[in-house]
C-alpha cells in the first residue's frame, strides 16, 4: 500500500462537518478563520485575497465580528464552507453541507459548491442524503449501503442503466368512469390512478414516448399528456431494493 | 523540526489570546470565579493556621512551612490549570465529534487536544499560590540564592508535568468509555489534597505509594522538605531539583503513551 505524507493529506484534504468545523463556539468566525490561518500556514497575502473572495460569494463579510454560537445555522455552514476553502485543499469532503437549510440558502451553498468546483478545480466529495443535492451538484455518484459501494458512475449513466424507464402522465376525459380501463401493454404498465389522471411507466428502450402516446390517443377519450424522465430518487430506490432482494 | 515548534507555538499563542480576550468580555463571570475560587483557598490556609498554631505542628510542619509547601504545590497546578486544563472537558470532545476536527488539522493531536485555549482560573491558583509560597518562604527561612531560585523553577516544572501528565492520561480513558470527567474531576481534588500536606502524616503504605506509584510528593513535599530543611527522615540521593523534572519526564513519558494508546483505540463517536 503506498505510503501517503500525512502533511500532504492534511494540505490537500479538508473536511467540514455537520457544524463543528468552526472549533470553538466562543470565537468570533474572523477569529476563527485568523486561526485557521496560523494552522495550515497561510500566507497573508494569500489569505487576504482568499477570504475576501469567500466573503463576497458567501455573503458573510458582516459575520466577521460575530461569536460562532450566535450565527444561524445557513450563517454557521457558510462561515464553516469559506474556513474549509481558505487554503484552497484540492479536494473539500463536505458532511451533509445543506442539512436542515431553508431553501435560499441551500441554494447559496449549492452555487458556492458548483463555483469553487468550477474557478478553482477543487473536487467535492459529498455525503449527504438530500437528493436534489446529488442531482444538482454531482457528476459521480457512489452508493454506499452498510459500508459496501454498490454503484459508482456518472450520474447520467447510472440514471440510464439502472433506471430504463420513464413515465407517461395521461389525463383522460373518463366523466366518472375508469380513465385507461382495459389498457394493456407489452412495455407500459399502470402505476396509479387518481381521478381522470394515470400514470404510467414504460420501458423507454422498447417503446418511445410518440408511439404510446400514439396508441393511447386512438383507444382512450385523452386530453393531455406529459412525459417525466426518471430521477436520482428512482435510481436509489432500485438500486437498494435490488440490493435489498439480493440480500433475502 | 524547528519550524514545526514555532508552527506549534504560534497556534498556541493566538488560541491563549483569544482565550484571555473572551474571558475579559465576561468580567462578572470571570470576577465571581476569581472571588469564590480565591476565597476558597483562604480559607483552607486560615484553617490549617487556626489548626496548627492552636493544637500542633502537622507532623512536626509549622504553618509558614505548610504554606511555603502549599504555595509550591499551587503554583504547579495554576500552570498545569492555566495551560492545558480544557483537557478536562475530552469526554465532551469524543461525544460531540469535535475529536474528530483535532485529528484533521495539520497539528501534533496530543499537542493541539492539551493547548487549544488558556484556562484564566488558572491564573488565580497561580496568585495565591505565589502569595502562599512567599509568606511562607519569608517566615520558613527559604535562602533566596540563584540556585535556590533556579531549583525552585524546576521543581514548579517538573510539578506541572506531573500534573499535566496524570490529567493527560486519566482524560484519555474517554477514548475507551466514552467519559472520563467525573474521574477526572475526582483525581484532581484527590490531587489537590494530596499535594498540600506533608507525605508523613500519612501512614508508611500510603507515603510509599505516593512516592512510587503515583509520585505526588514530588510536586511539594520532598522539594519543601529539601529547601526547608525538613528532610531527616526523606532524604534523596540526588537534589529534589532534579528528582521533580525526573519524575515530572517519566511521568510525561507514560502519559503520552496512554494518549497514544488511546488514540489507536479511538472511535469516532458518529455524532
Amino acid at each position: 500500500m503506498a505510503q501517503i505524507e500525512l502533511s500532504h493529506v492534511h494540505k490537500t484534504f479538508r473536511v467540514t462537518r455537520k457544524q463543528k468545523g468552526l472549533g470553538n463556539w466562543d470565537l468570533r468566525l474572523g477569529e476563527s478563520f485568523e486561526l485557521f490561518r496560523r494552522i495550515y500556514r497561510i500566507d497573508e497575502v494569500a489569505y487576504d485575497r482568499s477570504l475576501e473572495e469567500l466573503c463576497e460569494v458567501l455573503g458573510i463579510a458582516d459575520l466577521l465580528d460575530v461569536p460562532v454560537r450566535q450565527l444561524s445555522l445557513g450563517q454557521r455552514m457558510r462561515g464553516e464552507l469559506a474556513g474549509a476553502m481558505l487554503h484552497e485543499p484540492d479536494i473539500l469532503f463536505l458532511d451533509e453541507p445543506t442539512i436542515g437549510m431553508d431553501i435560499e440558502v441551500k441554494a447559496s451553498i449549492r452555487t458556492f459548491i458548483r463555483d469553487i468546483n468550477r474557478r478553482r478545480g477543487t473536487t467535492v466529495l459529498l455525503t449527504t442524503h438530500d437528493l436534489d443535492d446529488v442531482e444538482q451538484l454531482c457528476e459521480r455518484l457512489i452508493i454506499i449501503n452498510e459500508g459496501r459501494i454498490i454503484e459508482d458512475g456518472p450520474l447520467a449513466d447510472l440514471i440510464d442503466t439502472i433506471t430504463p424507464y420513464r413515465y407517461l402522465i395521461v389525463e383522460c376525459d373518463a366523466d366518472g368512469g375508469e380513465p385507461l380501463a382495459g389498457f394493456a401493454h407489452p412495455h407500459a404498465e399502470i402505476l396509479e390512478t387518481r381521478d381522470d389522471i394515470v400514470r404510467l411507466r414504460f420501458a423507454r428502450r422498447e417503446v418511445s414516448a410518440a408511439a404510446l402516446i400514439s396508441e393511447l390517443s386512438a383507444r382512450f377519450p385523452v386530453r393531455d399528456v406529459s412525459v417525466q424522465e426518471a430521477d436520482i430518487v428512482d435510481v436509489i430506490r432500485a438500486v437498494y431494493s435490488r440490493n435489498s432482494g439480493a440480500e433475502r | 523540526m524547528l519550524a514545526d515548534i514555532r508552527h506549534h507555538g504560534s497556534v498556541a499563542v493566538l488560541y491563549g489570546r483569544f482565550s484571555l480576550q473572551r474571558a475579559m468580555e465576561y468580567p462578572f463571570s470571570l470576577v465571581s470565579i476569581v472571588t469564590g475560587l480565591g476565597l476558597n483557598y483562604i480559607w483552607i490556609g486560615v484553617s490549617l493556621q487556626v489548626l496548627v498554631e492552636r493544637f500542633q505542628p502537622l507532623s512536626g510542619w509549622t504553618f509558614p512551612q505548610l504554606a511555603f509547601l502549599y504555595g509550591l504545590s499551587l503554583l504547579s497546578r495554576g500552570v498545569m490549570s492555566v495551560l492545558s486544563f480544557q483537557s478536562r472537558q475530552i469526554d465532551e470532545y469524543v461525544t460531540r465529534g469535535t475529536f474528530d476536527g483535532m485529528l484533521l488539522h495539520p497539528l501534533n493531536t496530543t499537542f493541539y487536544f492539551s493547548f487549544n485555549g488558556i484556562n484564566v482560573v488558572g491564573f488565580v491558583h497561580m496568585a495565591i499560590g505565589t502569595g502562599y509560597f512567599l509568606y511562607g518562604a519569608q517566615l520558613a527561612g527559604f535562602l533566596w540564592t540563584p540556585v535556590h531560585v533556579t531549583e525552585v523553577v524546576l521543581v514548579i516544572i517538573g510539578g506541572t508535568l506531573i500534573y499535566w501528565s496524570y490529567l493527560t492520561a486519566i482524560s484519555a480513558v474517554a477514548f475507551w468509555t466514552m467519559r472520563s470527567q467525573p474521574l477526572v474531576d475526582a483525581s484532581m481534588e484527590l490531587m489537590m489534597r494530596g499535594t498540600f500536606y506533608p507525605l508523613t502524616i500519612y501512614p508508611w503504605s500510603m507515603q510509599a505509594l505516593l512516592t512510587f506509584i503515583f509520585p505526588l510528593g514530588f510536586i511539594g513535599f520532598y522539594p519543601a522538605c529539601d529547601f526547608l530543611g525538613q528532610n531527616d527522615n526523606t532524604s534523596l540521593p540526588l537534589d529534589v531539583a532534579l528528582w521533580t523534572p525526573l519524575v515530572g519526564a517519566v511521568m510525561l513519558w507514560l502519559a503520552l503513551k496512554v494518549f497514544a494508546a488511546g488514540l489507536r483505540h479511538y472511535e469516532s463517536a458518529g455524532s
